[in-house]
């Protein structure tokens, strides 16, 4: 199996297997025009997030040959329930955050999936003024805005139990 | 050695990788509180992840900021279709709270203050409408669970509920949308009371004599292409009544049984013990600890892909407290409108 080499923007170099590569669709477009022998600059990508994405790589084959189903091909995000138990101890809201960013840009679409999973898990059953606590995100909306939005969602669903 | 900024690939990866170098410097997970900005996130990354919090967490997502917001009404449409195609929906609400409890298809529960259910029977559902008879004042109503609108039928001729089932060709909010009740007079009749929304002001009485050609107990009513139908408990025929000008004409199909795997077009699902197979694992959903008695209206539903039918049934733990404890359950297959703008009070 083909090593390619990669530099992370803090001037580490990693060796990924070549299908494991091509599941990066930016690394792809820039292998399918340059050799495979170069070395690949990726700027955007810090170590600690390359070391990630590895470790997600080798959970994943662990457990295809576990249990024998090809789960990259399927594009299935949602089935690595307890690896993503895993994955999210370890990972605080800020390096979720930068790991979402650089998965987008290095196009790995089953890696993506996940953390858009395990983000979106992390905002269930929090009222809003928990979302905005937690994510740092900045409350933009006048009291009149906001009081006009707030009915909009009320045909769905009335009061669901939120937790604090 | 040749790097990745060649001309070719400007729009390719550079472009897109100046984007995030912009940000990049933000990035860094040693500054912590100061750069961390969620808002900031790709518009298409944001509506992936309200995609994936689902509809119930939509209610406060939506409120967060603005970006979040637009991301919330972009991830819309996926959301309604995911939450919406996972199976049936089972309503269960008791005349002692007016407090009723939802276990949608994929799981979730949800509790809803709906006291207009107090004291009522559901007959049928169409959608997210319940057809409501009121026990004591002998009213018909269409009520929608999610919306709370309410729309009144005239008086129905009987006071009381005995084994009446029903079917709603279509929502109650359409001119042509036509109702039918069918119960056992006595033990020589079956009547059927019609009722067309649009145009009638008082139910329409039709008995059905000729009970030596059919003699089953009507579990479960259905309305296809002008013809209400009505299963009984053996299945193996089933009674239908056009409605086609008006004709209101009877007859008795025979049905066709064939083994699971051998489906052929115009396959349907029968399931009389829908609820009975899940008892024990709703009881502990719903919360339910005590011995219950639960009086279930079915529906159709998909199953596979096979339009399935949802039978009446009436499940009880035999425990001397059973009868005291006793549930409406109503088994729903929702659909809503992807403009909710129509369903604001």
């Amino acid at each position: 199996m083909k090593k390619i080499s990669v530099r992370t923007s803090d001037g580490q170099e990693f060796e990924l297997e070549e299908n494991l590569a091509m599941e990066s669709a930016t690394i792809k477009t820039s292998l399918d025009a340059f050799s495979r022998d170069d070395i690949i600059l990726l700027p955007n990508v810090n170590s600690w997030e390359m070391v990630k994405i590895i470790e997600f790589f080798t959970k994943v084959q662990e457990l295809e040959t576990k249990f024998g189903v090809k789960f990259m091909e399927k594009k299935e995000g949602r089935f690595l329930e307890a690896f993503q138990a895993e994955f999210d101890k370890d990972l605080s809201d800020d390096n979720l955050y930068c790991l979402l960013w650089t998965v987008d840009y290095l196009g790995i679409e089953v890696l993506l999936e996940n953390l858009c999973h395990l983000m979106a898990e992390r905002t269930k059953n929090k009222t809003v003024e928990s979302c905005r606590n937690l994510f740092g995100v900045q409350h933009d909306y006048t009291p009149e805005e906001e009081a006009e939005i707030r009915e909009d969602y009320s045909w769905a669903f009335e009061g669901p139990e939120i937790e604090e | 050695m040749t790097g990745l900024f060649g001309n070719r690939f400007f729009t390719r990866i550079l472009k897109k990788a100046t984007f995030y170098a912009i940000k990049g410097g933000r990035r860094s997970p040693e500054k912590q509180k100061e750069i961390r900005d969620w808002s900031d996130l790709p518009p298409e990354l944001l509506s992936l992840i309200a995609e994936r919090a689902g509809l119930f967490a939509l209610q406060s997502f939506h409120r967060v900021c603005k970006a979040w917001n637009s991301a919330s009404s972009a991830a819309l449409p996926q959301i309604l279709e995911t939450e919406l195609n996972q199976g049936p929906w089972f309503l269960l609400y008791d005349d002692k709270s007016p407090k009723c409890k939802v276990l949608t298809g994929s799981g979730k529960k949800l509790i809803m203050s709906r006291p207009e259910l107090d004291r009522t029977t559901c007959l049928a559902t169409y959608q997210g409408w319940l057809l409501l008879f009121q026990q004591g004042c002998g009213s018909m109503f269409f009520f929608h669970l999610f919306s709370r609108r309410r729309i009144d039928l005239p008086q129905f001729p009987d006071s009381e509920l005995t084994d009446h089932v029903a079917a709603v060709s279509c929502s109650p909010t359409s001119q042509d949308c036509m109702v039918c009740v069918i119960s056992r007079s006595n033990d020589a009749e079956l009547e059927a009371k019609v009722l067309y929304l649009g145009e009638d002001q008082a139910w329409t009485k039709l008995k059905y004599s000729r009970s030596r050609v059919y003699t089953g107990t009507i579990k479960f009513a259905v309305y296809h292409t002008g013809i209400f139908c009505f299963f009984d408990h053996r299945n193996d025929r089933i009674l239908t009544l056009s409605t086609e000008n008006r004709a209101h004409n009877w007859s008795v199909i025979n049905l066709i049984f064939s083994p699971k795997n051998q489906s052929r077009p115009g396959t349907l699902l029968f399931d009389r013990g829908e609820l009975k197979k899940k008892f024990d694992d709703m009881k502990k959903k719903m919360g339910l600890t005590k011995g219950v008695s639960i009086s279930t209206c079915g529906t159709i539903t998909l199953s596979e892909g096979l339009p399935k039918f949802i039978f009446n049934e009436i499940i009880s733990d035999h425990a001397e407290e059973s009868k005291r404890n006793h549930f409406k359950g109503v088994w729903m297959q929702p659909r809503l409108k992807q403009n909710p703008s129509t369903y604001k009070r």
